[in-house]
């Protein structure tokens, strides 16, 4: 089960998080700035897993953008990591060879997404078109209304 | 007045990088104003920006009610931004998500897929208790919606509701179950995903569904769901030992064929955990795991060793052969890799082996980084020597040598461990002592400054070279070293004082060993004067402990030098004052003090006061009254006047065992801390264990004084184990080593705990409510619904009443649903204690009672209770509780019709577990054979041949039997024709009530009823039912099940079974035994028992029907005396017996009908069957002949099935209308087609 997931670029700061646990916010600041820095701190030699605060953290280095899952402890890393992957291709195809100022300047859709994927801390979807199926509705409503 | 969009602010954002809190802060006003105004497009828009604020770490709680004025919007546009920023900033603090309840229900319910599905998608942040209470019936709803989005959203969430308001599992989860089984496999797989969670906290609660999960598994090609399935019966398997022999097929199966490496991992882990004692699927574990950590990819290197670290728990030895994989491991670039391998190789440490890792460990030790890290490898080292006393060690000399020489590695941080080692080795194995002083000396003299990492070692060498001075060579000079400047002065007070407390034992060797004469009294005079000097210098100290041991060191020695110098010698006493061996102390040593005659303990010393103590108020200061302050207010009060109650008493107990658990000085009897460091302990602290102590003075006699050997008899006599023996153990000659087992019984149970904590452990469970949801939701799901078990359903209220603030509306229904909860809680507990009790009777007169009895008693308890919660219900509340309760009143009309039928299949799934379980009900697979027939190659063999049992043979041979008369015990309830006294059974009751939608349940169950044992043969004395399964394992076999039945008063002995093998047909025999020997069978026949047995046939043909001829003989003992009985046995092997379903689909059935292999075709016509029995015809041919249906079209169905020998037989059943039923049979031998078809024949 997720306890969150979140993204952040080589610099540390947060380009979006879910947390699926009623973590307060102060709380979240000081334990993404914590995880940012050991995830920044393990370079492409070591294994993406780690073990803190009795969860699992997760995490996938795509250019300049980390993909940070926290799961419970029996999760199964590759799957989560295979997650990862499969979130990150979805990204791509709906922003086209999706980019940290894609994900910046369309936070609001990259949460969708995001959410479509991850409910409630589970995995509910995996198929990339039923999962971006809601989102180009959305597009497609807010065109019509448009014009 | 529209300032800036979403993108506007991270524009600025970014072009403000120096000034980032000011401009954020200039937004934030901003954000504020457009709060303020009325057009809804601006607060959205400000939401949105303060959504991405508070993703920057800026506070939002404040625009909570913004949040929800936004989501109440009705354009989905807003909506959605409302949504999001509610999903990431609301919490179960903030107040105003009591607001939202009816809006998240309403937007729930809607039309709009879309706004329903959001709706559901941020449940789970802002879900609180009362939230969930409201909502769970509505989300129930949700789950049959025709939407398959909705209805997964709809399941997922409901983990979310019960998390938060457990009592909605029971009532809601005949329905979560149904998704399971649900069209959508998405849907499938959130219902999976949900039991699967809630199952890894309480699985006990899910072991019934087992079944259907293994139904899951067979046929899903899901890996996500597989792999949530596969984690689930990883929890349930520890819970039931069957279920992993279960798995073992499909599991090995998958790891052999997969080739998602999350998958295999999975089924590895799994595989681990249900399955740890089975030797050969922990080998194939560890094969793959092999490939997991010679990979490339460092991610699968870690999770290989991270597995591999669970099998060396249990199979040392199967990783024996990747020992030098893993240590190459230690040389890995990542330290979380390094760290699993070198917890791994601590678990393979073996007496042989151990010299090797050790070195090579060290070896390491010099070429790694990081301090950390070197720390954990020398810890690593001390933790697998010492492990268990020392069994691994064989030579203590090499030992201590090693911890030396860690001593001197560069960049130890932490030498306690080592040290702590030494000078526990050194205590504990007298013959290594000569050895160890030796080294000590040289350290002692050779270590010039004082490293602060040395002040730990520089204690246990001070020590040991003190106390064990005679071993010395030249006291003299070690007593010089001890004095060493500037060393002494750096060190910390404790390890100053003992270097002089330990001089004293050097100079009293130094006056022991020194010549008689002149050289001897220079040397006398020498070492005097150097102890007087150093000392007198060590007085001006600052610390306390150094002083005081330098003061008396000084007096002593001086008095000596007066003494002395009047030509007396006080040597003797002085060696008096330092003589006696020191023992090892036995960690519960301190508990076996003996209480004094007299002394009662719980007898108040200074009676209490009526006060109320602070809290804060260390007990032991209440109880010795050394705070003077505080024993003042203590005596104001009058004594007599005080009645201590038991939960004061208990509550200061507690108190006081967490004082002195906190202490540093209590010596504590139940720590799980041994050896070494109780060693130190009572050496170094001595003193102040009695500064602690003394104040007490109730007068007992201190046995746990060093000097005395008295505790460890002590320990000897109250504990059987008699730890403290001591074990010789010789080495080669060259130096036999004796070792002191050390004391390691470290007492885990609660009988060990000293009084008190035992009395309060027992409580917390039942008596304080815990926070964690998952305690909560350990729920009994296989009992049937009560009535009054429902999801409350909030109403609105009349329309005409008076209006009010929903806030206090939700006030009310919170305080009145908490009463209801409360007495449901109650309610709940009573009835899980009733289930125990009938679950225990019911094992008891299984036998006996029909279900039919056991529903009626279901039924009248369920009666019982409605009558008792009657007047409850109705008692609660004002008119528009009734109202309420009219709901619930009709609500419960309802819901027992919906839900009654698949909880009878759950109480007759749950009886059937077992059987299902049970490896012989493999044979029947469920007839809709998709998946691998069930539990194929599950039966384990009797002959031993098989590598199932080759771990433990002896005592799973045990364990069979037992299992085997449990199962007995249970076929006889499925199976009515074999026991003639018991009333129709279970089987005839329940079947109609099944639903007949539940095809997994009810085609496992037909078949337990259709698999029946036939009567054999029979006389006057006996009766033998037999069976016939095919030994999946190996081709070519068939397994006999026989069951003998005692008729006779007498016992039956000496069975023998003498079976005259055919061409075709042989017994396979046990070792030992010729080929025309009789098998003796393995047991008696006491009266009115049965036995049960297997003997196992090699067929060399399979095409046609074989028989076999056979006697069996046996004695009856009886009072008379004993005579032998013969008995002729025929045993007819159909062609069914060689014959078993695959798991084969319609392409690879038509596959096979399309190769042209199949020319043999025979036809028979059944034409006593009428049309209309034409599906009880397929199901009797597919049952008795075993074969699966692969597919029914109208009035044809194909069935097909194998033979043990690999001949493919296609069955083709059609009903033509005029001439009844036919039934082609192709097969690749026109043989084996006719047997089929005769029997098929027959069989109708």
């Amino acid at each position: 089960m997720f306890k969150f997931f979140f993204l952040v670029n080589k610099q540390g700061q947060t380009r979006l998080a879910q947390y699926y646990d009623n973590t307060p916010a102060e709380e979240r600041v000081v334990l993404e700035a914590e995880i940012v820095r050991k995830c920044l701190g393990r370079n492409e030699d070591k294994c993406s897993f780690f073990e803190m605060k009795g969860f699992n953290i997760i995490f996938r280095r795509y250019a300049a953008l980390y993909f940070i899952a926290g799961v419970t402890a029996e999760e199964n890393e590759l799957a989560i990591l295979e997650f990862i992957h499969n979130l990150v291709e979805t990204f791509d195809k709906y922003f086209d060879s999706v980019c940290e100022l894609d994900i910046m300047f369309n936070l609001d859709k990259a949460y969708m997404i995001l959410d479509e994927m991850i409910l409630d801390g589970e995995i509910f979807e995996t198929n990339r078109s039923r999962v971006l199926a809601p989102v180009k509705q959305l597009e497609r409503d807010m065109f019509n209304k448009t014009t | 007045m529209f300032e800036k969009t979403l993108s506007d602010l991270v524009r600025g954002i970014r072009a403000h990088k120096d000034n980032e809190p000011e401009y954020i802060g200039e937004c934030i006003l901003e954000i504020k104003k457009e709060l303020k105004t009325d057009n809804m497009t601006n607060k959205a828009n400000a939401v949105a920006k303060l959504t991405y604020l508070h993703m920057m770490g800026y506070d939002m709680s404040w625009a909570a009610f913004n949040i929800i004025e936004v989501m109440s919007s009705n354009k989905f546009v807003f909506k959605r931004i409302g949504y999001l920023a509610a999903s990431q900033c609301f919490h179960e603090g903030i107040d105003v998500a009591m607001l939202a309840t009816n809006l998240v229900k309403k937007d729930a319910l809607s039309i709009q897929t879309h706004e329903s599905s959001i709706a559901l998608s941020s449940l789970s942040c802002f879900l609180t208790q009362d939230l969930a209470m409201d909502l769970a019936n509505d989300i129930m709803a949700l789950m049959i919606s025709t939407k398959p989005i909705i209805r997964k959203k709809s399941t997922l969430a409901m983990y979310c509701i019960f998390m938060k308001f457990p009592d909605a599992l029971r009532p809601a989860f005949p329905r979560l179950k149904e998704k399971l089984e649900d069209d959508d496999p998405g849907v499938q797989c959130a219902a999976v995903n949900v039991i699967t969670e809630l199952a890894r906290h309480n699985p006990q609660n899910y072991l019934s569904m087992a079944p259907l999960f293994y139904n899951l598994m067979t046929s899903s090609t899901n890996n996500w769901m597989l792999i949530k399935i596969i984690k689930l019966f990883g929890s349930l398997c520890p819970m039931e030992q069957r279920l992993g022999k279960k798995l073992l097929d499909p599991l090995t199966n998958l790891v052999n064929t997969t080739s998602a490496m999350s998958l295999l991992f999975e089924c590895v882990m799994t595989m681990i955990k249900g399955m740890p004692t089975h030797g050969p699927s922990m080998q194939l574990c560890v094969t793959k795991l092999r490939l997991f950590v010679e990979d490339a990819d460092q991610n699968l290197k870690y999770l290989g060793l991270l597995a591999l670290g669970e099998i060396v728990r249990e199979h040392p030895k199967l990783i024996q052969p990747l020992r030098d994989m893993i240590i190459d491991c230690l040389e890995d670039r990542d330290e979380s890799i390094r760290r699993r391998a070198l917890n791994l190789l601590g678990g393979m440490v073996s007496r042989k082996n151990l010299a090797e890792i050790v070195n090579r460990l060290r070896q390491h030790l010099g070429d790694c980084e990081g301090t950390a890290y070197r720390d954990d490898i020398i810890n690593k080292i001390v933790s697998i020597c010492s492990e268990n006393g020392y069994s691994n060690v064989t030579n203590f000399e090499w030992y201590l040598t090693v911890l030396v020489e860690l001593l001197r590695v560069e960049g130890v941080k932490d030498t306690g461990p080592i040290a702590k080692q030494i000078l526990d080795v050194t205590v504990r194995v007298p013959d290594v002592r000569p050895f160890s002083v030796k080294q000590m000396s040289v350290i002692l003299e050779n270590t010039e400054v004082l490293i602060t990492e040395m002040s730990e070692a520089l204690y246990c060498v001070a020590y040991i070279c003190g106390e064990y001075a005679v071993y010395l060579d030249d006291p003299g000079k070690t007593l010089m070293c001890c004095y060493k400047q500037p060393r002494l002065n750096a060190a910390p007070a404790y390890v100053q004082a003992t270097l002089i407390h330990n001089s004293l034992k050097l100079y009293v060797r130094v006056l022991e060993v020194a010549p008689s004469g002149p050289a001897g009294d220079e040397l006398r005079n020498d070492s005097k004067t150097f102890l007087i000097e150093n000392l007198e210098s060590s007085l001006q100290s600052g610390e306390l402990e150094v002083q005081e041991r330098a003061s008396l060191v000084l007096q002593i020695v001086r008095y000596m030098a007066k003494v002395e110098g009047k030509g007396g010698s006080v040597l003797r006493e002085l060696k008096a004052l330092i003589e006696g061996e020191l023992n090892p102390v036995a960690p519960t040593a301190q508990k076996k003090v003996p209480i004094p005659d007299g002394l009662d303990l719980d007898a108040w010393i200074n009676p209490p006061t009526i006060e109320k103590e602070p809290e804060d108020m260390p007990w032991d200061k209440i109880l010795f009254g050394s705070d003077k302050a505080y024993t003042d207010t203590t005596y104001t009060a009058s004594p007599d006047s005080y009645q201590a109650t038991e939960e004061e008493i208990m509550s200061k107990k507690q108190q006081r065992e967490l004082s002195l658990a906190h202490n540093p000085h209590y010596l504590k009897a139940g720590s799980s801390i041994i050896g070494p460091d109780v060693e130190a302990n009572s050496i170094g602290t001595t003193s102040t264990i009695d500064l602690v102590n003394k104040p007490i003075n109730l007068s007992i006699p201190i046995l746990m004084d060093n000097s005395t050997a008295v505790p460890v008899e002590k320990v000897k006599k109250s504990t059987k184990k008699g730890k403290s023996s001591r074990k010789h153990k010789k080495k080669q000659g060259e130096s036999s080593e004796e070792e002191v087992q050390p004391v390691h019984r470290v007492n885990v149970a609660l009988g060990e705990m000293p009084e008190g904590a035992n009395l309060s452990d027992g409580d917390t469970k039942s008596s304080i409510p815990t926070n964690n949801p998952h305690d909560r939701l350990n729920i009994n799901l296989d009992a049937p619904l009560r009535d009054e078990e429902m999801i409350p359903v909030r109403r609105h209220r009349e329309v005409g009443s008076v209006v009010e603030k929903p806030a206090e509306v939700s006030a009310d229904h919170q305080e009145e649903r908490k009463r209801k909860k409360d007495k449901k809680r109650h309610r709940r507990d009573k009835e899980a204690d009733e289930d125990k009790e009938d679950k225990k009777r019911d094992r008891g007169e299984r036998k006996k009672e029909t279900a039919a009895e056991r529903e009626e008693r279901k039924s009248k308890r369920r009666h019982h209770k409605k009558e008792v919660d009657g007047p409850d219900l109705i008692g609660i509340g004002d008119g528009e509780d009734v109202d309420r309760n009219q709901t619930e009143q009709s609500k419960v009309k309802q819901e027992p019709t919906h839900v009654s039928p698949s909880k009878v299949v759950d109480s007759i799934q749950q009886d059937d577990l077992d059987f299902w379980l049970a490896p012989d009900a493999s044979t029947s697979p469920p007839p809709d054979t998709n998946g691998p027939s069930i539990g194929a190659s599950l039966l384990p063999s009797e002959n031993g041949t098989q590598p199932i049992v080759t771990l433990e043979e002896d005592s799973t041979h045990k364990k069979k039997h037992k299992h085997r008369r449990d199962r007995d015990k249970k076929r006889e309830k499925h199976r009515p024709e074999q026991v003639i006294e018991s009333p129709p059974p279970v089987a005839s009751t329940t079947v109609p009530l099944i639903d007949p939608t539940n095809d997994i349940l009810e085609l496992g169950f037909l078949n337990t009823k259709k698999n029946l044992q036939e009567e054999l043969v029979a006389d006057t004395n006996l009766r033998i039912l037999f069976e016939l399964k095919q030994n999946h394992m190996y081709n070519q076999q068939v397994v006999l099940h026989l069951t003998f039945c005692s008729k006779s008063p007498s016992t039956l002995t000496t069975l023998e079974f003498n079976i005259v093998d055919s061409l075709n047909v042989q017994a396979v025999r046990p070792p030992g035994v010729g080929a025309r020997d009789a098998i003796l069978l393995p047991f008696q026949l006491t009266p009115g028992n049965s036995q049960e047995t297997q003997i196992t046939f090699n067929v060399n043909n399979v095409l046609v029907p074989q028989k076999l001829k056979g006697t069996l003989t046996y004695m009856i003992n009886s009072a008379l005396g004993s005579t032998s009985e013969k008995l002729d046995v025929r045993i007819s092997f159909p062609v069914s017996a060689f014959i078993h379903t695959t798991n084969f689909n319609k392409n690879e059935f038509m596959e096979v009908l399309g190769s042209g292999e199949l020319s043999e075709a025979v036809t028979s016509q059944l034409p006593f069957i009428r049309s209309t029995d034409f599906n009880n015809a397929v199901t009797l041919i597919s049952t008795g002949i075993h074969v699966s249906v692969i597919e029914r079209v109208g009035t044809g169905a194909s069935l097909y099935g194998v033979t043990i020998g690999q001949h493919h037989v296609c069955l083709l059943v059609k009903d033509s209308l005029q001439s009844g039923i036919s039934v082609s049979v192709k097969s690749s031998e026109q043989i084996l087609s006719q047997s089929v078809a005769t029997e098929i024949a027959k069989l109708v």
